[in-house]
């Protein structure tokens, strides 16, 4: 009876977490695409003083550092997805 | 300088190596060996078929004039992939379902198999992508004719645009149409590509290196440079960055190339996992360098220099001649691997969208299809091969070339981007319709090519300046570049933003207006709920459908061995021998994704429409379902009735049982009875006759004795003749004799008979007894008569007293006798009437207790009714005659 009620818990907390995890799916995109889009609301040159805007090389750094989160985040998650094995039927 | 002849030759190598890798893939797969040409790796680089000549050589032009911006490109499609739980998954898992085989199927198979919506899709894919295939073949000869500067050559560009296009056509033609099922998977063509990948991969990689390692002094001396360079500032407008975003991410979705790659050859839903972070890996490295490149190129090449070219011209102005031939390769495999799995795409969509409804219209109705329809489909897609490859290269004539690579991509991917709303409303909103469908298509396919495809062949070529400068029929509000008078935004982002808007105007507008057909509800709800495993929604019915005709449609369609493996195995797993199943729903729905797999949704269903004809779901097929519930619950009820009949049957046999076994008991006490009865009278008979033999008897005594056996013998004589009579009546072997007569003397008769007068007072109501009736007499006074004397015996009262009462009704006519004696024990009026039954001391009654039955029988016999009325204060008996 013990064991059976274990195996129960570790059925709905593996259930639990393989909802966390499909629920960071689908939020990694969406932060994704906030980060990408941030630079919509930095300052271009021409509109104060050149000095004042972003140098291409800062938003270069920028970028491909949120692109290389975003993708070990990807990697992370596709790791724990096929652990919890998500979305199988 | 590199000579041209060396790069012919290496090119040519270079296409020989892919065709060894293809027949080798192909080989392999055919030998079942094929297995880790399926991993995730070899997905995730077929996906690099994003990145074509555009990309390779392209960007580096693209940021070298604006910077950045060209980053969005790649940002698009990092997005999708990373959110591929919520898209890609969902195609993935729909396409393998439905045995979708193109974007255009998608979509005609969503909305009610359409077979117009499937050739729309078709036809925007081909105006949509002829435009980037010219770009491959303009990137190529570009690249060429930078190795062919300064050399003489018999080769022109046009001459080499058209060799490379004529190439492309065979390679894709051998290795793409060689089988006809999609869902085999091109292998060859898939390898080939993989291994193109790793070669453009690579070969960005190594001219990024040389670049910031060789010409310039590293990452920081780069960074520098940026800052020195005219692209050091952020000058992404927000719009273009936005927009270009959302368009490099729809188009990633939608390009026929792209879904074929990522959801037709996709063997498992655990790929995309692996790619979710594999490709965007890809496209970070293949994006890392572009702006080194483009910044390095500013800074030493002479001013003027094609940016487009820097790939290729860097090496070669620091005299690298193997890194530029390895760039040269890499830009040719961006080229010729997006050409080719572009040609598979569309002539997959040409064949089953455009040929067949023109095909099966062409044949006409009841046409039964003769032929190898394999043959049909595969000439049709090696013709829309070549075709779809002349089309590119005439563009690129008429194009003449000149624009920048990046504004014809932009231009083809706004077009496809088009498929967007109406793909994503398909597998997300279940009351998205056919006619919203096609409404937002042609909306998009039409405001797209006003503002942004005819503009860009230039003024007075396909639109005139007049149109351009004041707007269709001179309204200002309709200039293409500034559609309802909204001035100052960027073409792209103007022509995109109105595109889409509207179509999504129209596809919502539509949908919702408009009320989908019985097929388009069964399908929608399969895409919308394809997660929800469960039994799909039965497309057809066991119909007057010969499984013969079927197998040999079949094999026509997928082929012998292939199509006779599908039926034998369904045959058998419906417990049949052979190779003809029973043409069940389930099967015909099985075959007909299978054959969706080779000719399309929308064809297929018109195939087996046309075998099965009437098969197709109509509203008088949904009718009939719910007729078919309707005959179970008529089944069930009828179940219930027959149940209820078998428990009244029962009941009923039980009730005989009983019966039976009473009327047993009955019979053995009837024997037991009228042994007694008989053995009574003979054993005083035995005895007097002894004493009579014996010779001391007195002599006075003898005639009293002889008088006994006398009296009992004359008492068994009545017993046995009462038996006699009531086994006749009882048996119903009485002949009466029917006739008229008086109930009065009948009455007088019996009452004289039984001698009545001196021992019972008799009151009769003389006024109603005139009545005549049809009977037999003598048996009605025989009933009469042992009524009367039962009351003569019975009656133990000082003053016995018989009323004797006649009733007349409508339907009978009723006598009473009733005395005023003690009557019948409520116990015993049941039984009186049955035969050797005594209410009270036998020795006195005198009879054998066989009157009363004789009278029920003889009653019974005239067709009347005799049984005890109680509560009368006496006993009473009531005789009921029917009247004539």
């Amino acid at each position: 009876m013990i064991g059976k009620r274990d195996q129960t818990i570790k059925r709905a907390a593996n259930a639990a977490r393989g909802q966390r995890v499909t629920d960071s799916a689908l939020i990694l995109p969406c932060v994704g695409m906030i980060l990408f889009l941030l630079p919509i609301m930095w300052l271009r040159s021409s509109e104060v003083a050149p000095a004042a805007g972003i140098a291409t090389s800062t938003a270069l750094i920028y970028l491909f550092v949120v692109w290389a989160i975003l993708i070990c985040c990807a990697l992370g998650l596709a790791l724990l997805i096929k652990r919890f094995g998500v979305g199988r039927s | 300088m590199l000579s041209l002849d060396l790069l012919i030759f290496v090119s040519l190598i270079y296409v020989a190596f892919l065709f060894g890798v293809a027949f080798w893939a192909e080989r392999a797969s055919d030998a079942g060996r094929g297995g880790w040409m399926r991993t995730p790796l070899i997905y995730t680089l077929s996906l690099s078929i994003y990145c074509t000549a555009w990309t390779f050589y392209g960007a580096v032009g693209f940021a070298a004039r604006s910077g950045l911006e060209f980053l969005t490109i790649y940002l698009g499609p990092t997005v999708v992939l990373i959110g591929w739980w919520l898209i890609l998954r969902r195609l993935v898992r729909i396409a393998r379902a439905e045995r979708i085989t193109s974007i255009a199927d998608l979509l005609s198979s969503r909305f009610g198999k359409s077979a117009l919506l499937g050739g729309l899709v078709t036809v925007m894919a081909v105006v949509g992508t002829t435009p980037y295939i010219a770009l491959q073949l303009q990137s190529v000869t570009t690249s060429i004719s930078v190795f062919a500067m300064g050399t003489q050559n018999i080769l022109s560009s046009t001459n080499i645009a058209l060799w490379t296009a004529a190439g492309l056509a065979v390679f894709t033609i051998v290795f793409g149409t060689r089988n006809l099922d999609v869902n085999e998977r091109h292998s060859g063509v898939v390898m080939a590509i993989a291994v193109e990948a790793i070669v453009k991969l690579l070969a960005l990689l190594a001219v990024g290196v040389f670049v910031v390692w060789g010409l310039a002094g590293g990452p920081g001396d780069v960074l520098a440079r940026i800052d020195a360079s005219p692209i050091s500032q952020w000058e992404v407008s927000t719009g273009r960055w936005i927009g270009l975003t959302f368009l490099s991410a729809a188009a990633f979705l939608c390009l026929p190339r792209m879904f074929q790659v990522m959801v037709v050859e996709n063997s498992e839903e655990s790929h995309l996992a692996t790619a979710s972070w594999a490709f965007p890996l890809y496209l970070l490295l293949m994006s890392l360098f572009v702006i080194p490149i483009a910044v390095v190129g500013l800074d030493i090449l002479p001013a003027g220099s094609n940016p487009d070219l820097f790939v290729l011209t860097l090496p070669l102005s620091a005299e690298q001649n193997g890194l530029a031939m390895l760039a040269f390769l890499g830009g040719f495999s961006s080229a010729t691997s997006m050409v080719i799995v572009a040609a598979i795409a569309l002539s997959t969509m040409i064949s089953n969208h455009i040929v067949p409804p023109i095909w099966l219209r062409a044949r006409g109705q009841g046409a039964t299809i003769s032929g190898d329809v394999r043959s049909v489909v595969l000439i049709s897609r090696r013709i829309s091969i070549i075709g779809i490859l002349t089309l590119g290269y005439l563009y690129y004539r008429i194009s003449g070339g000149g624009a920048a690579l990046a504004s014809i991509g932009l231009i083809s991917f706004a077009g496809i981007a088009q498929i967007l709303p109406v793909m994503l409303g398909g597998i997300f909103w279940q009351g998205a319709t056919k006619i919203g469908a096609l409404a937002g298509l042609i909306c998009g396919l039409v405001v797209w090519s006003y503002t942004m495809f005819l503009p860009s062949f230039g003024p007075e070529v396909l639109i005139s300046q007049e149109l351009i400068d004041h707007g269709l029929w001179g309204m200002q509000w309709l200039r293409p570049t500034a559609l309802f008078g909204i001035q100052g935004l960027d073409p792209v982002v103007h022509a995109v933003l109105w595109s889409i808007l509207l179509n999504s105007f129209a596809f919502v507008a539509g949908s919702i207006l408009s009320r989908p057909s019985p097929l388009e509800r069964v399908q929608a709800v399969q895409f919308i709920s394809a997660f929800d495993s469960g039994p799909s929604a039965r497309g057809w019915q066991r119909g007057a459908t010969d499984a013969e005709d079927l197998l040999s449609m079949a094999q026509r369609i997928i082929g012998a061995a292939q199509a006779q493996n599908l039926f034998r195995t369904v045959a058998q797993r419906q417990g049949k021998q052979g190779y003809l199943p029973d043409p069940t729903p389930q099967f015909l729905e099985t075959l007909e994704r299978g054959l969706a797999g080779s000719v399309g949704a929308a064809t297929a269903h018109a195939m087996l429409g046309q075998m099965a004809r009437g098969s197709s779901v109509t509203v008088e097929d949904l009718m009939a379902v719910a007729d078919e519930t309707a005959q179970i619950m008529e089944y069930s009820n009828q179940l219930e009735a027959k149940s209820g009949e078998l428990t009244t049957t029962a009941r009923k046999l039980r009730d005989a049982n009983d019966k039976l076994t009473k009327l047993s008991i009955q019979k053995d006490a009837f024997l037991s009875q009228i042994s007694h009865e008989l053995r009574t009278p003979m054993t005083s008979i035995r005895a007097f006759s002894e004493i009579l033999q014996d010779p001391d008897l007195a002599e006075g005594d003898r005639p009293k004795y002889a008088r006994i056996i006398e009296d009992e013998t004359q008492r068994l004589t009545r017993l046995l003749d009462d038996l006699l009579d009531l086994s006749v009546l009882e048996n119903g072997q009485v002949s009466l004799e029917l006739r008229q007569a008086s109930l009065r003397d009948i009455l007088d008769r019996a009452q004289a008979s039984a001698n009545a007068g001196q021992h019972i007072k008799i009151r009769r109501s003389a006024g109603l007894e005139d009545i005549s009736i049809l009977t037999d007499p003598d048996r009605l006074t025989q009933v009469f008569i042992n009524l009367i004397s039962n009351a003569v015996k019975y009656c133990e009262v000082p003053q016995p007293e018989l009323r004797i009462i006649v009733n007349e009704t409508p339907a009978a006519i009723t006598v009473d006798f009733i005395d005023n004696g003690a009557g019948v024990d409520k116990a015993n009026q049941d039984m009186i009437f049955e035969k050797f039954a005594r209410a009270s001391d036998h020795t006195k009654a005198g009879g054998a207790g066989l009157g009363l039955a004789i009278c029920r029988e003889i009653i019974i016999n005239l067709g009347g009714q005799i049984f005890y009325l109680p509560g009368q204060r006496g006993a009473a008996f009531r005789i009921s005659l029917p009247r004539d």
